[in-house]
């Protein structure tokens, strides 16, 4: 009896709530149709992974498979190869990649000359414009080992050449320099803006008290873009499994396989992409499960250090 | 916590009643679906009784123009058939599109996809498509194509789609080659390998070009592996896709006499600095554009139609070269061989939803017969083209650019992609430039083919094949660059191969090499 | 008055190792800024070259011999136009829509004091790493009418979660007492939003527009995907089909627009990037300017 009173009074109270902020979650309403619309409802699709799918009969009415893709998926040849070369690729790219657009804009913020400065943030963000199988064909050229101009230096600076995309030693720090040199202008992007809403007034009171431009750097800039930096290192961290197929698989070649060869590339080389559905969704959700226990991992992290982070 | 559910709970309720009202609004903001009827089509052919809508689903031809709404073509179908035909060409060629609307459930009537892969065989093993078995006896050519030509294509007897391999009958790849550095050098086109290499080294390191400098190589070729049949062909290789071992059972071809001395061949033109050493980052386009700046003295062109453009593209920097091509080169006992016959292709079948399959039927064999070619091809006569008192055919462009018809007396949207390509046909039209030298280079290519052994494609190849390709082309290139001997490689790759669905791949063939042999 | 200009405009004499870093800190930046103009510089190159003079290098600074070729041939295409008009429609329309759910969803998960505010959160974030992949958002689109719409390339990606989230964080900086003294003013709290909250986020806002609008006019799987008329093509996928090559092109004599060459391939790429590149200092106006923060405290 008490408790029904009790829970009784706990519904007029939440509702009570709920018309207190209902324009507020009204205004939730669109997001919350359109994710339960476009991502739940053919979330169901992921099942697939563990159906004979039959499209006669639907994803839900088709026969169990069990976890036969699965041990498909570990039982390909090069799976664990290719899994640590996914891992490892995306590592090192998060390491030297993450920060990078952090320093740069760092520097742009430091810049005096207005209009240096939007030449610049204009020109560092056009790479992302263009796409790999364009930037491949003008990599090709540059690191040519016959008539390419970086080896053209190498060269005429009397070592010999680089094989930048045919030699195992060279082939990832290429893909990763070349990774970080195409997106990080569009990166940068993010950093400004959340740069341009520090309040000027520290940065005065600051000056005033005499502190250097390195303290202003530590004590005032960093800590006001730190959430920031946060999110992104969170989501970078959650999309650890998405090695870069599109760029690899532009520039790659069976003499590097042995360390370029990552997940999403030899599974569409091995013929995922001919309507091998079930095994695309077995290994998207072997994908997602790595991906989401970092992700609550990296939060999880980030929350306990006093960060909003990402939920 | 559970004041927090019950909010949520509430949420729900209310969402799941806007869902309802979104979906009635999204009506409003689309449009006509794209088989609308034109009303110019289907006033046409009033005649026969019932019009009936045919929805074709197809890769097509990427290139092909856009079939207007009012094509003449269309209209001329339509009308002999008493259709209304509403054709959709996916974009970019991509077979993704037409597998993922096939598995939603979305079927048209008559759909294309790609020959002997997972997707098209769950269509045949899941019910989507029908067999066409009852229908072929009334149609000549629907039935000619089936049990005639592609006969080996039947499962358990049923024919379940019309199917169209690439490079099934006819080649266009041959070894080009620099003509002007061949007179320089006071070469001639190489009729045997000892030839060809001797070619490559002075391409190499005789200076070709002039300029004094060393930069040049005597061949280039395209990612992954390249495509060095041409020297196995020399050394004996029988077959396109197996080869058979002296107690008559099918082997993989790797595993035939010619492998080793060919491969050791080929590694000799490597290590001997001829072949560029960078060919396995080339596609198709960078690999022409070494041969046209002249960094490379040969490469396998793809010519037939192409011949006048390769020539054309080199004379851009040297408009003193020319091209030369011929049979590939022999070995010692005077084999040569060089093009694979084809296994894969398109595959046009008619769905479990068409509700009318004899006129879909009909269609498809209206697409195959000559009447339906020349119409595709030619176009209405007295409309599209003229026949002189001759013989010779006048194009009319500037009809023909009212329809669908591709520029230079080209041919209409419909006519590629699914059923017949250019080359498979032999067609070229008449007042195409460069006729003659295409048309023998698919001759000479032809004659340079290799069959296959065993026609099919196993639904062990399905599975298996392509890991185990890649397989090869991983030692194939361990072996060029000399992480493995070619004893020890050749090994190895037996022994990979098999576990990587090979023994599947080779129980599957012997099978059906041994039924094909039976009939 | 910006931060920096305060700062210089001090008098205080700015020590040597200040200028040294200056000095560097332009150097390095402009040489990566010429690192990066690079590629496009080549493409912008190739595209007015002839062939010829494509085929001379592999280095291109300046087209040897000029050639408008490529460009004559793509502007007489009829479809190149109409598909600018769907590519144009569908960024606008889609930022739209974009930008007025985002903030809206921003906005309400940004207070840290609404009850679900997580859940809902996390069942955003959750949706980042799972997806039941095409086969079931196909069916969606076509139960919902969308198939061979426009919409079909707005619609399914109406919010992205990324973007949410970084907004989200914004509003989440924004000093609370800002508001609450609004609050205190008589505003509700959907007025706060449109009073306070955006116009001192422009820059935050600014960024996240860029980000949907640069991804709506590169999308061109969804028009592969679900667009069936050639007339309701999007740009992208009009010029990558134009320029499509496969093995295909070569074994089977079918035409091929690729027989025109880099030059051509090149001019495409431009057509394509360039209107977008325009948009970028429009927006970038909005980052330059600093918050009126201050201004609206006092």
């Amino acid at each position: 009896m008490t408790t029904s009173v009790k829970a009784q009074s706990r519904t007029a109270a939440g509702w009570k709530y709920f018309l207190r902020h209902k324009y507020m979650y009204l205004m939730l309403l669109p997001a919350i149709i359109y994710y339960v619309t476009f991502h739940y409802v053919p979330m169901a699709g992921a099942m697939m992974a563990f159906k004979k799918f039959n499209p006669m009969l639907g994803i839900w009415g088709s026969p169990w498979a069990g976890f036969t893709y699965f041990e498909q998926l570990f039982a390909m040849p090069k799976f664990y190869s290719v899994l640590w070369n996914t891992i490892s690729i995306s590592f090192i790219r998060l390491i030297f990649g993450f920060p990078f657009p952090i320093i740069i804009a760092l520097m742009l913020n430091e810049l005096k000359n207005q209009r240096f400065k939007k030449i610049v943030q204009t020109s560092i963000y056009i790479p992302q414009f263009i796409s790999w199988v364009i930037l491949g064909g003008i990599m090709v050229n540059l690191l040519s080992i016959n008539n390419g101009l970086i080896n053209g230096i190498i060269k005429a600076m009397g070592f010999t050449p680089i094989g930048f995309l045919t030699d195992e030693k060279y082939f990832v720090g290429t893909m990763v320099v070349s990774m970080i040199w195409k997106t990080f202008g569009w990166n940068t992007i993010l950093y400004l803006a959340a740069l341009s809403g520090l309040d000027p007034q520290l940065y005065e009171a600051a000056t005033v008290d005499g502190a250097s431009r390195f303290k202003q750097l530590l004590h005032i800039t960093l800590p006001g873009i730190m959430s920031t930096i946060v999110i992104v290192l969170i989501t970078r961290i959650g999309s650890l499994m998405q090695a870069g197929f599109e760029q690899i698989f532009v520039l790659y070649n069976p003499g590097v396989y042995g360390v370029a060869d990552i997940i999403d590339t030899y599974v569409y080389r091995i013929g995922l992409q001919e309507g091998k559905f079930e095994l695309a969704a077995a290994v998207g959700l072997f994908k997602s499960i790595v991906n989401f226990l970092l992700v609550i991992i990296a939060n999880k992290v980030a929350r306990m250090a006093g960060e909003e982070g990402i939920y | 916590m559970t004041k927090a559910k019950r909010t949520l709970a509430l949420l729900t309720a209310m969402l799941t009643a806007a869902a309802l009202v979104s979906c009635g609004g999204n009506k409003t903001g689309s449009s006509t679906p794209a088989g609308t009827s034109d009303p110019a089509t289907s006033t046409g052919s009033t005649d026969s009784g019932k019009v009936v809508p045919i929805k074709w689903l197809t890769t097509g031809d990427t290139a092909a123009e856009v079939i207007e709404s009012g094509d003449r073509i269309v209209a001329a179908i339509n009308e002999k058939l008493g259709i209304d035909l509403s054709v959709t060409y996916v974009p970019e060629g991509n077979t993704e599109k037409v597998n993922v609307a096939m598995a939603s459930g979305d079927f048209p009537d008559i759909v294309t996809g790609a020959y002997g892969t997972s997707a098209t065989q769950g269509w045949i093993d899941n019910g989507m498509i029908i067999p066409l078995n009852d229908y072929m006896a009334n149609l000549p050519d629907l039935n000619k194509r089936l049990s005639e030509e592609y006969s080996w294509t039947a499962q358990d007897g049923q024919f379940y789609g019309v199917p169209f391999i690439t490079q099934y009958s006819s080649a266009n790849a041959l070894i080009t080659m620099r003509q002007d550095w061949l007179d320089k050098l006071n070469l001639t086109y190489p009729t045997n390998l000892q030839e060809f290499k001797d070619v490559m080294t002075a391409f190499t390191f005789n200076d070709p070009d002039g300029d004094g400098q060393n930069n040049t190589y005597g061949y280039t070729d395209v990612k992954p592996a390249g495509n060095f049949t041409f020297v196995f062909g020399a050394y004996g290789r029988e077959y396109a896709d197996f080869a058979l071992n002296d107690a008559g059972e099918v082997i993989p071809w790797f595993e035939d006499d010619c492998f080793v001395p060919g491969m050791t061949y080929i590694k000799d033109l490597w290590d001997s600095g001829v072949i560029d050493p960078e060919f396995m980052l080339n596609d198709n386009a960078k690999k022409e554009e070494k041969f046209f700046q002249g960094q490379a003295g040969a490469m396998i062109g793809a010519l037939y139609r192409h011949v006048t453009r390769i020539e054309s593209s080199l004379q851009q920097l040297f408009p003193e070269a020319s091209i030369a091509y011929g049979t590939p080169p022999k070995g010692e006992d005077g084999s040569y061989g060089m093009n694979l016959q084809g296994k894969s292709g398109m595959f046009t079948a008619i769905t479990a939803a068409c509700e009318n399959p004899d006129k879909a039927a009909a269609f498809i064999d209206f697409m195959l017969s000559e009447e339906g070619n020349n119409l595709v091809r030619l176009g209405i006569e007295g409309t599209h083209y003229t026949v002189a008192s001759d013989g010779s055919i006048e194009y009319n462009e500037e009809e023909r650019a009212k329809d669908a018809f591709s520029p230079n007396s080209w041919a209409h949207a419909l006519a590629w992609g699914t059923f017949y390509w250019p080359l498979e046909s032999g067609y070229l039209p008449e007042n195409e430039p460069g006729r003659d030298r295409a048309l023998e280079t698919v001759e000479l290519a032809s004659d340079a083919q290799l069959p296959n052994l065993v026609k099919q494609k196993t639904s062990a190849d399905i599975e298996y094949g392509s890991a185990c390709d890649d397989v090869y082309n991983q030692y194939f290139s361990d072996i060029l660059t000399g992480k493995y001997t070619v004893e020890e490689g050749v090994q190895k790759l037996s022994a990979d191969w098999r576990a990587a669905g090979g023994d599947k791949i080779l129980e599957a063939a012997n099978e059906a090499y041994k039924a094909n042999a039976q009939e | 008055m910006t931060a920096h200009a305060t700062r210089h405009s001090n008098k205080i004499k700015t020590s040597l190792g200040s200028k040294i870093f200056d000095v560097c800190n332009i150097v390095i930046l402009g040489l990566i800024a010429l690192s990066t103009i690079y590629p496009f510089w080549d493409s912008l190159v190739v595209s007015f070259s002839s062939l010829k003079s494509y085929l001379s290098t592999n280095f291109h600074l300046w087209p040897g011999e000029w050639s408008l070729e490529a460009y004559a041939y793509m502007f007489g295409n009829e479809t190149l136009w109409s598909s600018y008009l769907n590519s144009i429609f569908v960024t606008v329309v889609g930022t739209i829509i974009n930008m007025l759910l985002t903030i809206m969803t921003a906005y309400v998960l940004s207070k840290k004091d609404l009850k679900g505010h997580r859940v809902i959160m996390f069942g955003a974030v959750f949706t980042m790493m799972f997806s039941g992949g095409i086969i079931p958002l196909y069916m969606v689109i076509k139960d919902l009418k969308m198939m061979n719409t426009l919409w079909s390339m707005i619609i399914p990606t109406a919010i992205s979660t990324y973007n949410l989230i970084v907004l989200r964080n914004f509003f989440n900086a924004l000093p609370q007492s800002v508001e609450e003294s609004a609050m205190m003013d008589g505003c509700t709290e959907v007025g706060v939003l449109f009073r306070i909250v955006i116009p001192i986020s422009k820059p935050a806002i600014t960024t996240v527009a860029l980000y949907y609008a640069v991804d709506h006019w590169n999308d061109f799987f969804s028009a592969v995907m679900y667009i069936n008329e050639q007339k309701k093509w999007p740009l992208q996928l009009f010029l990558r089909s134009m320029l499509f090559e496969n093995d295909m092109a070569y074994a089977s004599g079918g035409e091929s627009l690729y027989l025109l060459g880099q030059p051509m391939k090149m001019a495409a790429v431009m057509m394509a990037i360039i209107p977008i590149m325009c948009v970028y200092p429009f927006f970038q106006k909005h980052f330059a300017k600093g918050v009126m923060l201050g201004a609206v405290k006092g």
